[in-house]
């Protein structure tokens, strides 16, 4: 079980590779990550294939995500338990400023 | 006419990649040029037609044989074609569509990313030749002659180190935010 420390030494989180890996919670190759971050951003978050090519590598390289399977050339990932812990103590730091921004600016 | 191919010879500096996408987009909606393939001593191969112009971008990497495909599978999926490399620039382009993303890189540290890949290539080109300016004066010293090549080093080293520069203070000007 990995500690709070080695959790947090990954944090903050990019908005686009929080966008991969909340989108990675189930297995998908490259263009099915840009899909499901487009929709479930509504339209808010495009990722374009640079920005997640080297995302992709540098998450694996962290042990964050791991190869799922390939086939055509397209290869597909999902996340680790570890992966997942990171996810989650980022949405919870999320929260805490939303929270406060919310109260900031009084629409609580 | 169509079907013909045009060569251009135009020679941009490393840290001008997006004045390198500007021209190509020019041609493109202007002539009608559509780069087709790169090729050395800055050559660039263009079909000439009246189709609908290209949107053009660059990217920087330096893949393995085995990782091409991946790379190149996930830009396709994304809707841009692969159109050339070159000492490790990878051309991209997308037909122009009005009011869609055509972007590869969708923020600001990616971007970082890019030019930090190229700075380390020139970095090491840098170290490179001066490991061999250093070599050169130290064998050739006392015997005559050997000045062209201490002058070619010398004058290699200097251009790297300028590349190297530029390079990093465009990077320095992505992480303060002044631009984009």
């Amino acid at each position: 079980m990995p500690t709070d420390k080695s959790i947090s030494r990954y944090l903050p989180l990019t908005e686009s590779t929080c966008c991969i890996m909340l989108a990675l919670t189930l297995p998908l190759h490259g263009y099915g990550v840009m899909q499901r971050v487009e929709e479930v951003s509504g339209g808010e978050v495009r990722i374009g294939p640079g920005t997640l090519y080297g995302a992709l590598q540098a998450l694996e390289k962290e042990g964050l995500i791991v190869r799922a399977g390939e086939q055509d050339r397209r290869k597909s990932y999902v996340l680790t338990p570890v992966g997942r812990e990171v996810l989650a103590a980022q949405i919870a730091r999320l929260e805490t400023i939303v929270k406060a921004g919310r109260s900031a600016l009084g629409s609580a | 006419m169509d079907g013909s191919t045009v060569l251009r010879r135009k020679w941009f500096w490393p840290w001008q990649d997006e004045a390198e996408e500007a021209w190509l987009e020019r041609l493109s909606s202007e002539e009608g040029l559509h780069l087709e393939s790169v090729r050395f001593f800055n050559t660039y191969a263009f079909s000439r037609s009246g189709r609908l112009p290209y949107a053009y971008r660059l990217d920087y990497r330096r893949t393995s044989r085995k990782e091409r495909e991946t790379y190149r599978q996930l830009f396709r999926d994304a809707g841009w074609e692969h159109v050339g490399e070159m000492n490790g620039w990878q051309y991209f382009r997308k037909p122009v569509t009005p009011g869609e993303s055509s972007e590869i890189l969708t923020d600001r540290e990616s971007k970082i990313e890019k030019y930090r890949r190229l700075s380390a290539s020139y970095a090491f080109f840098c170290l490179f030749s001066m490991m061999f300016l250093a070599r050169t004066i130290t064998i050739g010293r006392g015997s005559p002659g050997n000045e062209p090549l201490i002058i070619t080093w010398a004058a290699l080293v200097l251009a790297f180190s300028v590349i190297t520069f530029k390079i990093r203070s465009r990077i320095r000007r992505l992480r303060s935010g002044i631009r984009r």
